[in-house]
């Protein structure tokens, strides 16, 4: 067993990825290009760009949905898609990518109960009831009641279903947890609970944090190190505060200067009550 | 004064028979459209024990017209009308069952190992692309001449009959379901089950199979009808099931030469029977899945 | 900096790969005739029944005889030899003789052919006529009665039995109000057929000047198109039906609409936007139309192909059947790829493997 906290857990090496198998379609530019990474249990990254830049690619890569085209991702020294079942299990235990709810995150002829256990039981080869305790307790964490989860995904709403991910994801407590634009569809309200807890996760249990979205604000909160990703490569990259406020890269400046307008803040003061409410209450 | 207010034990027992009963009768009329293929089903099981003639044996004169002891008359070889038509309905149904079971089963699983594997190197892709490419020439191929060239090899048994229609049907089956697979595959958790560890096979039948399979169970009826309607086309065109065995197909076939001189009743019985069978069984598939796809 | 001496090589390499959506598609279709054929030859190698004694018909001959008979059958030698023979034989039309009659395969069909193709182009461009003009009516009156009708109607597609048809139009139009020739081929028995110049029988009644001729096979005609043309216009109904819908409610001719462009023009732009599905479901058509003219053939006793084909079967000809099998396979992939090429051509979106430069 490698040991803990000074190793790497995944190294990304000089990683592309091409797509399409034709000639004519490899003539297009590679999704993501060149790219090399290092995380660890300290990692708070982010990973800012436009739609297109290339961060969902490498999220995927990061994660082995993908294969690289060239280069090579390696999880504790090893290459992740020359792994055998063992390894790749416990690779997966402790690498786990929570992806935006585009309302398919969760196969609508289960129940969201069975999806999430189904982590427990694939990677740490537990029973079902076991599987059940650590579920509860997970879901517990994110603030969703146990009995909720034995509905289909369609009963419960977008922002629950977005906990449940999280959930889903937590309950094998990976020691690296990617977060794919977990945010972006949610309520602002709800937005700063996720994110909280999220940091609060990888604080407790020494976890690695990859925050990949195209929002400043939530990006910043959470993370660190910022990676500004454009068409595949990375064009900045360094401690949150230097980025943001003192980058020398003209395209990080122009996207950061569109966030520089709205002064919003990011966790937000109570919803105002409608007027007609407080009238009533009176 | 002090009113007071009885309340009769009648109005505190719920819910009163009336409204029951009604609830009844809107659960048995909204499953209206299922009766006709139910009959049909019941007419394949005991149809050939109750026809009161003989379907196979001369039973009177030729070319009576309907009344009598020949409800529907008799045809030019003196076989009654009626008592063939009633027993017809065995051997095309069990047929069609057996085609629909089989073509709906093997559409499902090829279109699942076609969609899974069409766009992955190695092997397993050839071997998809192959299934496939092989797919969409049998359906290049007119069914009825598919038919005929399966017939001349495999015979005109029920049991041949049911391997032909298989070949021709599955196809059709097996793309519906390639084409849901190629979007279920892209679905996040596919993905996600990946995440959770699960392998590309126990994660294809866990979760792609159920939720890409509805196309060809939906169209299962309409597969129904028409392996009826080609099981009749090759009985007119003197392929089908042998004679005497009683097949609308070759009853119309031989009542369309009385139909040139204006005897109706060998044509039109079978005729009905043909389109109340393969009729039914739309109008059940329809009721059952709904207005999704017509 | 473009290199201005690109070399001829390069250039031709360029055209090509800009036009390489039709010939490959093109280059495509030997390999599925190739494929076909050896379909066909296993199949007719697997019928039941040995060949040899058939056409001896079990008179006792001499084994030498015998083996002349089979090899002219093609029997002779591994099979890997038979198969190139064979081969060899199709692409050079030797079809052989009808093991029933003797008579050549290729001759019979050849002549065959031309009245179920002139019976079929008939019968598909008035179904598809009659799906562009039902379906423009249904889209542009939803609430008419001619509406009410039709979408029905699109719905029974595939459910209709052609035969029926047939046997009923017989009935009623023949039998009961002797309003259409009886069902006894494709012109009346007493005329005599006219020179051969196209092959095509209502053509050449044409070219002769023989309106007699013309008319009694048009007459004849009259029950078995319309038997093809209303069991199978509703298969291409329906698919134009609910692309007309998805067009008519599709963002750009929403956008169209608004930017108020004239009724004509809308109208145009939302058939060309529904016609690839519609092209594409023309394959299929024919398909199922080739099928109908088999059964139709057989009722109306038009001798055309289909005909042959199934007393081939039923007389096991293997001969008759493996030209027939052979000629349908290889009109029905010719089609298929004419419909390909069109909707390729109309929908540049269909093509395969062209770069999309530009866009994402």
């Amino acid at each position: 067993m490698p040991n803990d906290n000074a190793l790497a857990i995944v190294e990304v090496e000089n990683v592309t990825k091409e797509f399409g198998n034709t000639r004519a379609h490899r003539k297009r530019r590679p999704a993501v290009d060149g790219v090399s990474l290092t995380i660890d249990h300290a990692t708070r990254l982010g990973i800012v760009g436009e739609s297109g830049s290339g961060k969902s690619t490498l999220s995927r890569l990061i994660v082995g949905l993908e294969t690289p085209t060239s280069g090579r991702v390696a999880y504790r020294g090893l290459n992740v898609h020359l792994m055998t079942p063992s390894v790749m299990r416990e690779f997966r235990k402790n690498v786990q990518m929570i992806s935006q709810d585009t309302s398919s995150s969760f196969d609508p002829t289960r129940t969201l109960r069975d999806s999430v256990r189904r982590p427990a039981q694939e990677l740490l080869g537990v029973d079902k009831s076991t599987a059940d305790a650590l579920v509860d307790e997970t879901l517990a964490m994110v603030g969703i009641a146990p009995w909720m989860v034995d509905r289909k995904p369609g009963d419960v709403s977008g922002g629950q279903r977005q906990r449940i991910a999280i959930a889903r994801s937590l309950v094998v407590k990976p020691a690296l947890i990617l977060c794919d634009e977990v945010v972006s569809a949610l309520d602002v309200s709800v937005q700063g609970t996720v994110l909280n807890l999220l940091k609060t996760y990888c604080d407790e249990n020494q976890a690695g944090l990859i925050f990949v979205s195209h929002g400043l604000p939530a990006t910043a909160f959470v993370s660190k190190d910022i990676v500004v990703m454009r068409n595949g490569v990375i064009v900045e990259q360094g401690p949150v505060d230097d980025v943001i406020h003192h980058s020398k890269n003209l395209y990080t400046k122009t996207l950061i200067d569109a966030y520089k307008g709205s002064a919003r803040p990011l966790i937000s003061k109570p919803v105002a009550r409608s007027p007609l409410l407080e009238e009533a209450a009176r | 004064m002090s009113v007071t207010i009885s309340v009769s034990d009648e109005t505190l027992t719920a819910p009163a028979p009336k409204v029951a009963g009604r609830k009844i009768l809107a659960g048995i009329w909204s499953w209206a459209p299922l009766y006709p293929m139910a009959a049909v089903f019941l007419i394949a099981v005991i149809g050939p024990w109750i026809v009161p003639l003989s379907p196979t044996e001369v039973a009177g004169s030729p070319n009576l017209p309907p009344g009598g002891a020949f409800h529907f008359g008799t045809d030019s070889t003196g076989l009654d009308v009626f008592s063939r038509t009633i027993a017809a309905f065995r051997n095309d149904i069990v047929i069609a069952t057996l085609t629909s079971a089989i073509s709906t089963v093997g559409g499902i699983l090829l279109g699942l190992l076609i969609g899974m594997n069409e766009s992955r190197r190695g092997l397993l892709g050839w071997v998809a692309r192959f299934l496939a490419r092989v797919l969409d020439l049998i359906q290049a191929v007119p069914a009825v001449v598919i038919a005929l060239a399966l017939v001349a090899v495999v015979g005109t048994s029920v049991y041949s009959l049911t391997i032909a229609l298989a070949i021709i049907l599955t196809p059709n089956q097996a793309r519906m379901v390639r084409t849901e697979v190629l979007k279920v595959r892209t679905d996040a958790y596919i993905d996600a089950a990946r995440m959770a560890g699960e392998r590309e096979f126990a994660l294809t039948l866990r979760h792609v199979l159920p939720n890409a399979s509805w196309p060809a169970v939906e169209n299962a009826s309409l597969v129904f009808g028409s392996a009826i309607l080609i099981t009749a086309t090759l009985g007119f065109l003197g392929v089908g099931l042998h004679p005497p065995t009683p097949e609308w197909g070759s009853m119309i076939s031989t009542g369309a030469s009385d139909a040139a001189v204006g005897r109706w009743w060998s044509f039109v019985f079978p005729a009905i029977a043909l389109l109340i069978a393969v009729g039914s069984f739309a109008l059940a598939g329809h009721r059952v899945f709904g207005r999704r796809s017509d | 900096m473009t290199d201005h001496k690109e070399s001829a090589g390069t250039r031709t390499l360029e055209v090509l790969r800009k036009q390489r959506w039709w010939f490959t598609r093109v280059l495509v279709l030997p390999v599925h005739l190739f494929f076909f054929a050896a379909a066909v030859f296993f199949l007719v190698r697997m019928i039941p029944g040995d060949p040899v004694e058939q056409l001896t018909g079990g008179q006792n001959v001499s084994a030498a005889k015998m083996e002349q008979i089979r090899a002219s059958l093609g029997l002779t030698g591994s099979v890997f030899s038979q198969f190139i023979h064979y081969l060899h034989n199709v692409v050079t039309l030797h079809f052989g003789n009808s093991m029933v009659d003797g008579l050549s395969v290729w001759g019979e069909l050849s002549q065959r052919l031309p009245e179920t193709i002139e019976l079929t182009v008939i019968a598909m461009v008035i179904a598809t006529a009659l799906t562009v003009v039902m379906g423009l009516a249904a889209v542009l009156k939803p609430r008419s009665i001619l509406a009410k009708i039709l979408v029905p109607y699109a719905r029974t597609a595939g459910a209709i039995p052609d035969f029926v048809l047939g046997v009923l139009g017989i009935l009623l139009f023949y039998s009961t109000f002797r309003l259409l020739p009886a069902p006894d081929g494709l012109y009346a028995p007493t005329l005599n057929p006219d020179p051969t110049v196209t092959g095509f029988p209502l053509l050449d009644a044409l070219f002769a000047g023989d309106t007699v001729m013309f008319g009694s096979i048009c007459a004849h005609l009259v029950l078995p198109v319309a038997v093809l043309v209303i069991a199978y216009t509703p298969l291409l109904l329906k698919i134009f039906l609910r692309a007309l819908e998805e067009a008519v409610d599709a963002p750009p001719t929403r956008f169209r609409i608004a930017a108020g462009a004239s009724r004509k023009t809308v109208l145009l732009s939302v058939v060309r936007r529904a016609a690839p599905s519609a092209v594409a479901m023309m394959g299929t058509l024919f398909g199922f139309m080739l099928g109908g003219v088999v059964v139709v053939e057989q009722l109306f006793a038009i001798p055309g192909m289909g005909l042959y084909g199934v007393n081939a079967v039923n007389s096991s000809d293997r001969t008759a059947l493996e030209g027939f099998l052979i000629l349908v396979a290889t009109i029905s992939l010719v089609v298929f790829l004419i419909v390909d090429l069109i909707n390729m051509m109309i929908d540049p979106r269909r093509r395969p493997g062209l770069a999309k430069d530009g866009a994402s």
